[in-house]
């Protein structure tokens, strides 16, 4: 689940607090669990899964040069055409800032500062209105994640914002003619949660079933199949030291992964604090947004 | 003259007794048939919107959380900010709800009052744990601005009543302010009333669209000898053996940017590849897949109506030397009334309240207020909101009736 669910969760009381040192397995160079990690948690109930990365692909058939970067998304005069971008503001805000000249900062910081602002809110808002009543634009918007590379494939749009492990999916595993873009992508964290006084909580079994899902092999074993990053540092080590790590037995997985080095020369951290505490004001004002269009 | 005579039956009673007492049997039979049926609906259906009609005005939530808060803040007069005792009061309520970690509900039904409570409740939440005795009002300032603005407290005082009509004036985009006046929401904010109007506007013209198409094929079915119409009717009813979603879904396969539709006014020469029609995710979309779905609506009841209307009417309207549309004008369209009286009601009934079809092809220029609806259902929790809209969209339908009632009159609706 997302950071700011476990937040939320977390101080109402429904999930457990996890002591990484205590309950999840050290890595197999003996590095314990709470140094393995990339970054901290968001609250003392989220265990770390997957970095995965929202960021935007084209359908290379039908653009005759490629984009390059977050401006380009926005060019609809060098790139005319539909977009697709997500139905609800997040991720929407952050990458409207990007795309008007905002330099992210350290890890997105700079962005964030300015939304906080209402001039900068209002800039990003302005700068999505205008995309999609842009007469050679458009927006499509989209809610379930199989639907950037289809709305892509089948020609409806000449860009989509979308999670790059389905963009992946539908370029190597179904060999669509897109290509991905990872200028401004926004590294967003999915976590793992235990609910206190489940049915397996007493025993200790989802506990244990818990740590076998976040011990090193069992996050580098999910690369195998998608591509998004485990949290782990010692998985990546076990992916580059078994390359190639897709299924396929073809493809090399790191240099897919959104914390790979030519992936992050300009990226935003998604930050949930942000959204835990605005989601429910910028809602307000991105549903009249959209419902003007 | 007659004077009134009592008529006895055979077991010494009156007639009018024993034809009660026989009837009486007769509807408690049929009550316990109906028992089952009843009970059910009562259960699933009727406690249910009940239950969603009380949420819409339900308030107690905030109350029964910081009881001592709003005892102190009833003496507070609203203008400046409020004096010690309230933050005191407010300390008591929140300290032990903080450590219970019970607070969170607070957050989220705050912050639906006014935003920003989330966020300043929250880092509250933090820091109320290293209160000191004494001196409250400085510490809450201190741990977050949102204590020091006399409007977050006005928006607390609001919540006091049990019951609030706070969510119905949100609907039709006004608000509480001060001094419990009604204002217009912020501009940027104003969207329901917009989606009403659009919705409104949609169910009117998929109306429409649906009589002027379906009373064609209505008026042939009801015509034609028996084994075409019953092939036509099949071709009628075909579309209900598949699943609503499966034929939004081709909906959205058909009016693709380059669908088969586009590519065949393309090819037609109508327009050029460059500028093809954008026919989904706008109005356009919605308008399209709602008529063709809720065609047989209105095919069925116009149906059932002209097949009751005898052809020597039309014939003997000819022969008295009317025109064949004289004829029509005068004697068919009148007495078709009832069916198209009950298409209509029947299709703009459904097409007020729908939900997928907007959902998927609408975009986001064809949404309608239904949508509204289930987003602040499932994304944003706000039930007691979702439930005033559903309330006020009953009610409106039921206006609708009403006026319906009295304009062509329920009786006059035949359904064959």
């Amino acid at each position: 689940m997302y950071a700011k669910d476990t937040i939320i969760g977390c101080d109402e009381g429904i999930f457990a607090e996890i002591d990484f040192d205590k309950d999840l397995a050290p890595a197999p160079d003996g590095t314990p669990a709470s140094e393995d990690y990339f970054t901290s948690m968001p609250s003392k109930c989220a265990v770390g899964n997957i970095l995965y990365s929202w960021n935007f692909a084209y359908n290379t058939e039908n653009l005759k040069s490629a984009p390059k970067t977050m401006k380009d998304f926005f060019n609809t005069k060098k790139f005319p055409g539909k977009r697709a971008i997500y139905k609800g503001a997040m991720s929407n805000l952050e990458i409207a800032l990007a795309g008007d000249g905002v330099k992210a900062g350290k890890g997105g910081d700079a962005i964030y500062k300015m939304l906080e602002t209402e001039k900068g809110m209002q800039r990003a808002m302005d700068k999505i209105k205008a995309l999609c009543t842009d007469p050679q634009g458009g927006c499509v918007f989209w809610n379930a994640g199989a639907q950037p590379p289809e709305l892509l494939a089948n020609g409806e749009v000449v860009m989509a914002t979308g999670w790059n492990g389905r963009f992946f999916n539908a370029e190597v595993g179904e060999g669509s003619p897109i290509a991905q873009v990872w200028d401004a992508q926004i590294l967003d964290y999915e976590y793992f949660a235990l609910v206190k006084d489940g049915p397996n909580y007493a025993n200790g079994k989802a506990m244990a079933v818990l740590r076998e899902m976040t011990s090193t092999e069992g996050l580098a074993g999910s690369a195998k199949y998608i591509a998004y990053a485990p949290w782990r540092k010692s998985s990546i080590a076990v992916m580059q030291a078994g390359e190639p790590w897709y299924k396929d037995g073809k493809t090399n997985m790191v240099p897919q992964m959104p914390t790979a080095p030519q992936n992050t020369k300009n990226y935003i951290l998604m930050n949930p604090d942000f959204w835990a505490d605005n989601q429910d004001e910028i809602g307000e004002k991105w549903e009249a947004m959209k419902a003007g269009l | 003259m007659s004077t009134k005579k009592i008529i006895y039956s055979t077991d010494g009673l009156p007639l009018e007794v024993s034809l009660r007492k026989a009837e009486r049997k007769n509807k408690l039979k049929a009550a316990l048939l109906v028992g089952p049926l009843f009970v059910f609906i009562l259960i699933t259906y009727l406690f249910p919107i009940a239950d969603m009609l009380f949420r819409s005005v339900d308030d107690r939530m905030i109350t029964k959380l910081l009881p001592k808060t709003f005892i102190e803040l009833e003496k507070w007069d609203g203008k400046a900010l409020p004096e010690e005792n309230v933050y005191e009061a407010l300390y008591r309520d929140f300290y032990p709800l903080a450590i219970a970690k019970e607070s969170g509900k607070l957050f989220q039904r705050l912050n639906y009052e006014k935003s920003g409570f989330s966020s300043g409740l929250k880092r509250t939440n933090r820091k109320i744990k290293n209160f000191e005795e004494g001196n409250f009002k400085e510490q809450f300032i201190e741990a977050h601005k949102i204590w020091n603005n006399v409007e977050y407290w006005v928006a607390l005082k609001n919540t006091a009543p049990n019951f609030s009509y706070a969510k119905y004036l949100k609907g039709l985009d006004l608000k509480l302010n001060q001094d419990r006046e009604i204002i217009r929401i912020e501009e940027d904010r104003r969207i329901h009333i917009i989606l009403w109007l659009r919705t409104i506007k949609v169910a009117f013209w998929v109306t429409i669209f649906c009589f002027i198409l379906s009373y064609p094929i209505a008026h042939l079915l009801a015509t034609l000898p028996m084994k075409y119409s019953n092939l036509l009717m099949i071709c009628v009813l075909l579309p209900f053996w598949t699943s609503l979603l499966v034929r939004t879904s081709s909906w959205m396969v058909l009016l693709q940017q380059q669908g088969p539709i586009n590519d065949f006014i393309v090819m037609i020469g109508l327009v050029s590849d460059d500028s093809r029609p954008e026919l989904m995710y706008n109005v356009v979309g919605t308008f399209v897949a709602m008529t063709q779905i809720l065609l047989p609506f209105m095919v069925l009841p116009l149906y059932s109506v002209m097949k009751t209307i005898s052809p020597s009417l039309m014939r003997a309207g000819k022969s008295l030397g009317g025109t064949p549309f004289v004829a029509f004008r005068k004697i068919y369209f009148p007495l078709t009334i009832p069916g198209i009286g009950a298409g209509s009601l029947l299709v703009f009934i459904l097409a007020i309240g729908y939900y997928i079809t907007p959902a998927l092809v609408g975009g986001a220029s064809g949404s309608l207020i239904s949508n509204t609806i289930a987003y602040h259902m499932k994304s944003s929790l706000d039930w007691a909101f979702a439930s005033a809209l559903g309330a006020m969209l009953l009610t409106g339908v039921m206006v609708i009736y009403w006026l319906y009632n009295k304009i062509v009159g329920i009786d006059n609706i035949k359904l064959g």
